[in-house]
């Protein structure tokens, strides 16, 4: 869905984004993570057709951005990190404003509005003026105008960034059913442990460089090939160490009282017949528990922390 | 949608903010009064002036109407682009489905609605004055179209507003909002001491009269006030053309270029304003008003020299103008470099293209200068010369046109060498070169040869005060000088300029394109 090769964003001196090449699948919740001046503002707005890159091809849906941007403009949904609405305006007209903007049809207009305001819970304040909106709710305003025009892709720049905590279970909501809708959503946020609740897949940029990218457990896979394996048992622990250290895969073993902790160098899928193994064994077994380091693991590990 | 402006998203939009709170109803009413008191002021004291009172509040009237309409327009579109910029809001509106130009359209017809309003709303009293037979209908109708033109043209003038936001040292946003107002200050104080010294009479024959006639109803309203609006003409090649139909033909090419150049900011922040093909369409018909209007002027006993020189600096300025528009900055030569400089083919790239460097846009403005001259102005005044009016001698021509392309091509060298290298702030260097270009050279001649006797300084004093293009054109349109300065000298400075320009801006296209290329390298592109 989208295509980005060989793309290079400069500002002066500094470069911004370098010679990035990302392939982004349709119905992919997708996730930027990186520190701030990493580059991912820079690639939304690039890819929302509001800055011109320096080099490269980018495309969305088949269309060339630098080519031709107005076409791609209906298949795009954009939120920005600093989002701000027009004061004076009720919610409600505000998104009849960008309907019309989008050429929506007046039979579908009045319907689709109400929806978006249903999506983000925001039906009670359809007539309220934005200026009297708490912050959160503004959000979610802008948020419904980026749905509005049924978008294939949704740009999302720190969508949750300023939202409450139910806030944000009710956004992670939101992008879970756009998932299941099949729409693409590429979002930037600094909130790890929720990306890995929603984004399927994930790119992590440092210094306008792709540091890693793909799938969840691909990534995790990738940077992380040694698992972690504990093994909690109610006796019998001497036993499990000498079945666990007669295994090739298996490296590291150390034992407690009730537990037996060793390294993992084969594939997840080989873990069931080490299972297998124990049970009949006749060890008896409390828990028996992979270990892999989560998002923020993963990126502490591998990030640097520098900026562009 | 395209041309149903109704339902432009943006003037439904500031209609529905604009009159939520306030009706337009009572604005309409509240300006309905102050007409009706000026109107009753006029009628009570009509011995104090010489003029029926109808056409005296109608002329009231009209030059109310311009001033709140224009304005309006001008304010309210500027402050509500102002304000979109800052707040960042113009993004969304920029990756919408609208095309650029509906915005542009939407933001001139829905932010100043009121002063369409007021505008109407004059209409009764104009009838009642028509009536009266202060003027005739069809007068009355064109001095309403140029109504409307002059705050479409008004409207279109507040849209110009630069795109990018950018922040100063202390990481305060900047923006140009008193850009607007500065340009109302500036303008009476260009206009104010002209008319004071100079009375109306400019408006008729002069030069910036002619400028006046063809863009704005002053000369109209004027005429109005003698009881002969028609009077107010653009003359050209000896045909007459009247202000009051002119007028908004231009301002509409004038509102409609604003237009196309700011959807083009809208679409790309990046390209320069605007296309160099409209440049050189502005050029050729700047140039036949031009040449339009000097023989005009030749045929009411003028003498040749001067009308040269004066289409000389008029071609001059208007081709340095229309260059800011096109010269590509640091980033766009950049950008150029690393997109398009080995996709497009060089020659449509160089005279057409958006982002290269403008080296052979400048031979086409000489050549346009050139040759409109020759064929307008000069090949005319050979087919119609009279004993007394003597045609234009070639010599003279060759003199001017040489100087005024030498010029056209350093100057233009300079700038797209000062804007190339310097970023930024090269818009600034090259406005203080120019500057001193003019200058110096006087000031240099009167610190160093005024204490020598003005016979042995004389030569010297000439040469040294005709390498200022300012002094050269004033020595030729003035009446005050005994003789025109030489042009030698000051060709060879420019010459000596734009090799030196020509010779910096390849220097540092090649580096950077180096530079590029080592980075492309680097991405395994090439």
């Amino acid at each position: 869905m989208i295509s980005i090769k060989h793309l290079r964003m400069e500002y002066g001196d500094t470069v911004a984004i370098e010679n990035l090449h990302l392939e982004i699948a349709r119905g992919e919740v997708f996730g930027l993570i990186g520190p701030n001046g990493a580059g991912k503002t820079t690639l939304i707005r690039v890819l929302a057709t509001l800055l011109e890159p320096t080099y490269g091809q980018v495309t969305i849906g088949g269309v060339d951005l630098l080519a031709e941007p107005l076409k791609a403009h209906p298949l795009i949904g954009y939120m920005s990190d600093f989002f701000s609405l027009y004061d004076n305006m009720r919610a409600w007209e505000y998104l009849d404003h960008f309907a019309r903007c989008y050429r929506i049809a007046p039979a579908r207009r009045e319907r689709l509005i109400d929806e978006a305001l249903e999506l983000v819970s925001l039906e009670v304040r359809r007539d309220a003026e934005i200026n009297e909106l708490s912050r959160g709710m503004r959000q979610r305003l802008c948020f419904a105008k980026s749905l509005l025009h049924e978008p294939q892709v949704l740009l999302l720049d720190e969508p949750a960034s300023g939202l409450d905590p139910a806030g944000r279970v009710e956004f992670r909501e939101m992008i879970k059913q756009l998932h299941q809708m099949g729409r693409t959503v590429l979002i930037s946020s600094h909130i790890l442990t929720e990306m890995t609740e929603y984004c399927t897949s994930i790119a992590i940029l440092e210094q306008g460089q792709l540091l890693a990218s793909g799938r969840i457990e691909e990534v995790q896979n990738y940077l992380n090939p040694e698992l972690r394996l504990r093994i909690e048992v109610t006796e019998k622990t001497e036993q499990l160490a000498a079945l666990l250290e007669a295994e090739s895969a298996v490296e590291q073993v150390t034992q407690s009282a009730t537990q037996v902790e060793c390294q993992w160098r084969d594939s997840r899928e080989a873990l069931p017949e080490l299972h297998r193994k124990i049970v009949q064994a006749d060890i008896p077994i409390v828990s028996f528990a992979l270990e892999g380091d989560n998002l923020e693991d993963l990126y502490m590990r591998i990030s640097q922390h520098r900026t562009s | 949608m395209q041309y149903d402006f109704w339902n432009n998203p943006l003037v439904v939009s500031a209609m529905r903010l604009k009159y939520r709170r306030s009706s337009p109803g009572i604005t309409t009413c509240l300006y309905l009064l102050v007409l009706l008191t000026i109107g009753a002021t006029l009628h009570h004291y009509q011995e104090a002036y010489n003029m029926p009172p109808g056409r005296a509040f109608l002329l009231a009237i009209l030059g109310l109407q311009f001033l709140v309409s224009g304005g309006i327009a001008l304010f309210t579109v500027a402050n509500s682009m102002n304000a979109e910029v800052t707040n960042r809001t113009l993004d969304f509106q920029r990756i919408v489905s609208l095309r650029p130009y509906e915005i542009l359209l939407g933001k001139m017809l829905g932010e100043p609605a009121i002063s369409y309003f007021l505008a109407l709303a004059t209409l009764p009293f104009a009838v009642i004055c028509w009536l009266e037979g202060s003027v005739t209908v069809v007068t009355m109708i064109w001095f309403y179209i140029n109504l409307a033109t002059f705050t479409l043209l008004c409207a279109a003038i507040g849209t110009i507003h630069t795109l990018v936001l950018s922040t100063n040292t202390t990481g305060m946003r900047r923006n140009n909002n008193g850009s607007v107002g500065l340009a109302f200050i500036w303008v009476p104080m260009m206009i104010f001491p002209t008319l004071l010294t100079r009375g109306t009479g400019w408006l008729q024959d002069s030069w910036l009269g002619a400028i006046i006639n063809l863009c704005t109803p002053i000369g109209s309203l004027r005429f109005l006030f003698k009881g002969q609006p028609w009077d107010a003409q653009i003359t050209l090649w000896g045909y007459t053309f009247p202000s009051l139909v002119v007028a908004p033909l231009m301002q509409l090419v004038l509102a409609y270029w604003i237009v196309m150049a700011m959807s083009r900011r809208l679409k790309n922040p990046i390209d320069p304003p605007v296309r160099r093909l409209h440049t050189y369409a502005a050029l050729i018909i700047f140039d036949l008003l031009l040449a339009g209007v000097c023989f005009t002027q030749w045929q009411q006993g003028m003498a040749t020299g001067r009308l040269l020189a004066q289409f000389g600096l008029s071609h001059l300025i208007a081709s340095l103008v229309l260059l800011i528009g096109i010269t590509p900055v640091k980033q766009v030569l950049v950008s150029w470099l690393w997109r398009f400089q080995t996709r497009e083919p060089w020659l449509r790239s160089s005279c057409l293209g958006s982002r290269s460097e403008i080296t052979l846009v400048l031979p086409i403005y000489c050549l346009l200068g050139a040759v409109i001259v020759f064929v307008g102005f000069a090949l005319p005044t050979n087919f119609t010369r009279t004993p007394v009016n003597a045609a234009v001698r070639y010599d003279s021509l060759l003199e001017v046109m040489a100087v005024t392309s030498t010029l056209i091509l350093a100057l233009g060298m300079l700038h797209q060498g000062c804007v190339a290298i310097a970023g930024r702030s090269g818009l600034l260097i090259y406005a203080a070169c120019l500057l001193l270009i003019n200058i110096l050279p006087p000031i240099v001649a009167s610190l160093l040869l005024y204490p020598q006797s003005l016979r042995t300084a004389q030569g010297l004093l000439s040469i040294v005060v005709s390498l200022s293009p300012g002094a050269y054109y004033l020595s030729h349109l003035t009446r005050f000088t005994l003789q025109p300065l030489p042009c030698e000298w000051l060709i060879a400075t420019q010459i000596g300029m734009l090799i030196g320009c020509f010779w910096m801006l390849r220097r540092w296209l090649n580096n950077q394109q180096a530079v590029v290329a080592t980075k492309l390298a680097s991405m395994e592109v090439l």
